[in-house]
């Protein structure tokens, strides 16, 4: 979903701390940010979603951009959160995902039908592990959060060509646990 | 199956990424060779559909409507987490902000309900909507500045229930201060008639839009140096043109800021 037309009057309005706005951005983009969380195997999407406005309140005085601009700008904080998280967290990183992101996978499987559904859970968790941290953040970033080659470089500060290699592997490595018999004809 | 086999073998070109784009990006045209990978990517894809709750929503947009109101140094130097400094300050803020937006709204619909926009123009929806709330013509003055005085007190209803109760306001909770009923009564009606355009709206985001920024307009200027509600309406429709931009105009004198897209602070770092 998209502010379109009405964005920058929105975002203006967030600049100068207007609940409603906030509302209306929360919940334009709190939904990519937690799933982009959930995918990353964060304890906490809500509470992680949550530092991220509050950290986009304190810096969005000095943004000044569209909207694609300000999905990445949202996505850089949120990536330095996650990153945070892994730096400072006693926790071990978590590297499956998390049970309820498994529950929409076995869901996922019974609608399409294409393979079995334990064997679907079980190799796709086992491509999502097999993926280096590089590779989780590239296709979390594409897929979950929906942004564009480009603009994942720029979260990650990493170049579109890396970006779209790291993309690449990581398919290749997800497409490696698929068992070609369970592919649909 | 053109690949299929090449693509378990890990033969993945560089001529691959446009399918892989096609499929991430949920374009049904990609090719068949990369059908399989299709369920995982609709499955980590799906990780966004959860809206966040109502109180969620309520609560963070809230927090982060009071950060960005709140400058820097006012959040730093104390014990307490920036996050629980604001949170202890929350609920005076909305008061606050509510009483000042009841204050503009009162103005802004005497101002400009006879204004003489047409269809078009950036202000039109404002118009339209101010001259449905209906607050009503004259005392548009004397009401800004007792709403402005019920917004210091920090009590918005305190009036309207003080006169109610016949209590003596200056001994009164919070000090409240007596304004005419019926004007409390206008003016949290005009606050219902924009909250009731429906959210998310253009319409609702371009009043919304305005009507924010003439309140942090209002909230900066001193009382003495308000120009004249016909002037600032002049100014402020002069700013923007008879048709020009949606974009609402920043506080009159604030710094033009220039555009960044760069990267913001990293969070978590001092």
């Amino acid at each position: 979903m998209t502010l379109g037309h009405s964005f920058e009057s929105v975002l203006e309005a967030a600049k100068l701390g207007a609940d409603w706005a906030w509302a209306v951005l929360y919940g334009d983009i709190a939904g990519p940010v937690m799933g982009f969380f959930r995918s990353r195997g964060v304890a906490d999407p809500e509470e992680a979603a949550g530092d991220v406005f509050f950290e986009l309140a304190r810096e969005l005085v000095d943004f000044e951009g569209n909207e694609e601009s300000f999905r990445t700008f949202v996505f850089v904080i949120a990536y330095g959160r996650h990153l945070t998280e892994n730096r400072y967290s006693n926790r071990r990183l978590r590297t499956v995902l998390a049970d309820q992101v498994l529950d929409r996978l076995q869901s996922s499987s019974e609608v399409m039908g294409a393979v079995p559904v334990l064997e679907v859970r079980d190799e796709v968790r086992r491509a999502f592990e097999i993926l280096t941290p590089e590779q989780r953040d590239v296709l979390s970033l594409r897929i979950v959060a929906g942004l564009s080659v480009d603009q994942v470089a720029e979260v990650l500060n990493r170049g579109v060509k890396t970006v779209k290699n790291l993309q690449r592997r990581g398919m290749a490595r997800v497409h490696a646990q698929i068992p070609s018999e369970a592919a649909p004809a | 199956m053109r690949s299929e086999t090449a693509l378990h073998k890990g033969m993945w070109s560089e001529l691959i990424d446009r399918d892989l784009d096609l499929l991430i990006d949920g374009i049904q045209s990609f090719s068949d060779d990369l059908a399989p990978l299709e369920p995982f990517v609709n499955s980590l894809g799906s990780l966004d559909d959860t809206a966040p709750s109502a109180e969620f929503l309520e609560l963070h947009a809230a927090e982060a409507a009071a950060a960005a109101q709140t400058p820097q140094a006012a959040i730093a130097g104390t014990g307490l987490t920036a996050r629980r400094r604001l949170a202890l300050s929350l609920s005076r803020r909305v008061t606050a902000g509510a009483a000042s937006l009841m204050m503009i709204l009162g103005m802004t619909g005497v101002a400009w309900a006879s204004d003489s926009a047409v269809p078009g123009d950036w202000n039109y929806v404002i118009d339209r909507a101010l001259e449905v709330i209906g607050i009503g013509a004259g005392g548009a003055e004397e009401r800004i500045q007792e709403l402005a005085l019920i917004a210091e007190s920090g009590h918005p209803r305190g009036a309207e229930l003080a006169s109610q109760t016949g209590q003596d306001p200056t001994t009164a909770p919070n000090n409240p201060v007596v304004v005419p009923n019926d004007q409390v009564v206008g003016t949290e009606n005009a606050a219902a008639t924009i909250a009731d355009i429906t959210p998310g709206s253009q319409r609702a985001n371009d009043v919304r839009g305005a009507v924010s920024t003439l309140v942090a307009y209002l909230s900066n200027t001193e009382a003495a140096d308000r120009p004249t509600i016909s002037e600032l309406v002049q100014k402020f429709k002069k700013s923007h043109g008879s048709s020009g931009s949606n974009r609402p105009e920043v506080n009159p004198g604030e710094e033009h800021r220039p555009e960044q897209r760069g990267r913001p602070a990293e969070p978590g770092k001092p």
